[in-house]
């Protein structure tokens, strides 16, 4: 496990309230949580059990009802709305669970768009994407069209896209649910490596079993409460190698499952 | 940014051509009918536009337009000699008649009758025969588009006759001429010899034509013509109006054209705004996904703005241009009125820049409303 840094997210009380009256619907109730520097924090439980919103509040897209909420020493819900978008664009990398390529736009294209968003001018941002592409073994697929790409495939871009800009937080959301288990792996190794490696922040949403022990710490809500943190030595302590890349890459005829 | 956008809107080639058909077919439908509208309104001046030669134009104070005649008396036209500033002035007949063809049909025709001194007002271009002739004995000369309606696929053929009022007319001229609102045929005379192919009436002149002295303003010799013969003076332009104004006020001709083009602005907006708008929802989580990785608000608005300007102009092109090929294929199609001054690419451009901004506006709402949270819904 990579050694204990300061918690790159801190989280203390927060709560999560939707609708009100009769329809009020508490998604957070108190919750404390921390996400460190170089680790893999897995947020796990039942669906409805509100790591989703959870995970939203960490990444300041969503504002919590009550709590206090520092990501990476800034106190999110006191910034405003234009400080959070720049906040996020500077810090945050996001991963979905499907993906969320620009369609319109090829694989290399969409890595760029972190970038773009920067205000980087095309001519530069691409040949940093294509390099990012080539080490995580995609150079060959760079110019396809997210219709084109396997899941597996198109979730590696979108972790391309999550990294290009260099952010401290990486946060995911299901990031291996409409993959099949083989995939599945292989991103979550991607995304341990990333951890490991960059020493940035990896908070992944999921409710897939399977992956669990790619996580140096797990975090278990239920009913909107954080019910335990498991703190475990990964099965996984290797580097997201060519081997993977290539391995995917080779998967992409491969079926996906959700 | 721009480059997403741009992407993002040709992507979707469904769509995007969709949107610009709808916005090409309410431009065309807004260039083209305004078009013929303009077209319509050039007809009823078209007379005006041919009688050159003279600035001014003199005429009873209650006529509204150039057909609606009230004679003057002879004595007007030496009135209107009398007043200082005016160079010269002539007499005008106009009005329409019953011509008898040899084959005992009947058509109006308009009648003009040219000062006989001056013949100001005579045809710009002659196509067949000479200016000349028109001084022999019952002589006339009538418009092409008259010649090939009364002598429809005949050569031009000089020396035919007619009647009109009983009286024998011949053919010695075949001329270039606008055609006109009641799209009759156009026969030129001399002043004498027009009054004696109508009916006898105590009063015949309809107009005077006159000339201001070098340097003297036409509208300042207006208004010394009207204070001292208290007769209506008006500019050749200033008369052109009036008439373009009675049919718009008086007919029912803007209403209809209107209701057109009203129409194809509305149709256009629903189609276009209804896809444009459709679109945005279908791209509502990209949008959501630009907005989570650090999309401001003012960059998206810039996005859909784009998009909506790029679609407004390519429609717009394809619309007016296809509203001008119409035109230009029609142009020598007698009964089509179409003309495309500026201000209907100006009028159609904006209605297109409304339509757009109308879609964008739609769009942008849900866009900014849009909680970047919505990217996490799987």
């Amino acid at each position: 496990m990579a050694e204990k840094a300061d918690a790159a997210v801190v989280c203390r009380g927060i709560t999560k309230e939707y609708g009100s009256g009769a329809t009020l619907v508490r998604a957070l109730r108190g919750v404390d949580l921390d996400v460190y520097a170089g680790e893999l924090t897995l947020l796990v439980g039942p669906s409805g059990c509100g790591k989703t919103t959870l995970l939203s509040v960490i990444a300041g897209i969503l504002e919590p009802t009550d709590g206090m909420v520092r990501v990476l020493g800034a106190d999110l819900p006191r910034l405003s709305a234009a400080q959070k978008v720049r906040f996020r664009g500077q810090n945050i990398g996001f991963v979905f669970q499907q993906f969320n390529l620009l369609p319109a736009l090829s694989a290399v294209e969409n890595v760029t768009v972190p970038l773009i968003l920067a205000g980087w001018p095309r001519r530069k941002a691409l040949p940093k994407a294509r390099e990012l592409l080539d080490r995580m073994g995609m150079s060959d697929r760079a110019d396809a069209l997210p219709s084109k790409l396997s899941g597996g495939q198109q979730q590696r871009v979108a972790i391309a896209r999550a990294l290009i800009h260099d952010p401290r937080l990486l946060v995911c959301d299901e990031p291996t649910s409409a993959l099949d288990a083989r995939t599945g792996h292989t991103i979550m190794e991607l995304l341990r490596d990333v951890a490991m490696r960059s020493g940035r922040a990896v908070a992944v949403v999921t409710h897939d079993s399977r992956v669990f022990g790619f996580g140096d710490r797990i975090v278990q809500l239920e009913d909107g409460r954080v019910t335990r943190v498991q703190q475990q030595q990964p099965e996984y302590e290797g580097s997201a190698s060519a081997d993977f890349a290539a391995q995917l890459s080779g998967n992409a005829s491969l079926p996906t499952s959700r | 940014m721009i480059w997403i956008a741009w992407k993002m809107l040709t992507g979707n080639r469904g769509k995007y051509l969709g949107i610009i058909l709808g916005i090409a077919f309410a431009s065309l439908l807004i260039a083209q009918q305004s078009s013929i509208f303009c077209g319509l309104m050039r007809l009823t001046i078209s007379q005006i536009k041919d009688i050159e030669g003279a600035d001014i134009w003199v005429m009873d104070q209650n006529v509204q337009f150039i057909d609606d005649i009230k004679p003057l008396s002879e004595n007007d036209l030496y009135r209107v000699r009398g007043v200082p500033g005016v160079q010269w002035a002539v007499r005008l007949y106009k009005g329409i008649t019953r011509a008898r063809l040899a084959d005992g049909a009947f058509q109006q025709v308009i009648l003009l009758g040219l000062d006989d001194a001056t013949m100001v007002g005579a045809p710009r271009e002659i196509i067949v025969g000479n200016l000349a002739d028109l001084r022999r004995p019952d002589a006339l000369i009538m418009d092409e588009a008259g010649y090939q309606l009364l002598w429809p696929n005949e050569p031009y053929e000089l020396g035919k006759t007619f009647e009109m009022n009983d009286r024998r007319a011949v053919l010695v001229g075949v001329c270039k001429a606008r055609r006109t609102f009641q799209t009759f045929p156009i026969v030129y005379t001399r002043y004498s010899q027009a009054v004696a192919f109508v009916p006898r009436e105590r009063k015949v002149l309809s107009f005077v034509l006159a000339q201001p002295e070098p340097g003297l303003d036409p509208q300042e010799a207006c208004r010394r013509i009207t204070e001292q013969t208290g007769l209506q003076a008006l500019t050749r332009d200033e008369f052109s109006w009036k008439t373009i104004w009675y049919f718009m006020r008086k007919t029912g001709i803007p209403i209809n054209f209107g209701i057109t083009v009203l129409l194809g602005f509305i149709v256009g907006t629903a189609i276009a705004g209804q896809t444009f708008y459709l679109f945005t929802i279908e791209n509502l989580k990209q949008f959501g996904t630009l907005k989570a990785m650090g999309a401001g608000n003012l960059s998206l608005m810039a996005m859909i703005l784009f998009q909506a300007l790029v679609v407004g102009a390519i429609g717009y092109g394809l619309g007016v241009g296809s509203a001008a090929i119409f035109g230009y294929a029609t142009r020598n199609a007698n009964k089509l009125a179409f003309f495309m001054p500026w201000q209907v690419l100006l009028g159609a451009g904006i209605a297109v820049l409304l339509i757009a901004m109308l879609s964008c506006l739609l769009s942008m709402r849900r866009v900014l409303v849009l909680e970047p949270a919505v990217v996490f819904q799987g």
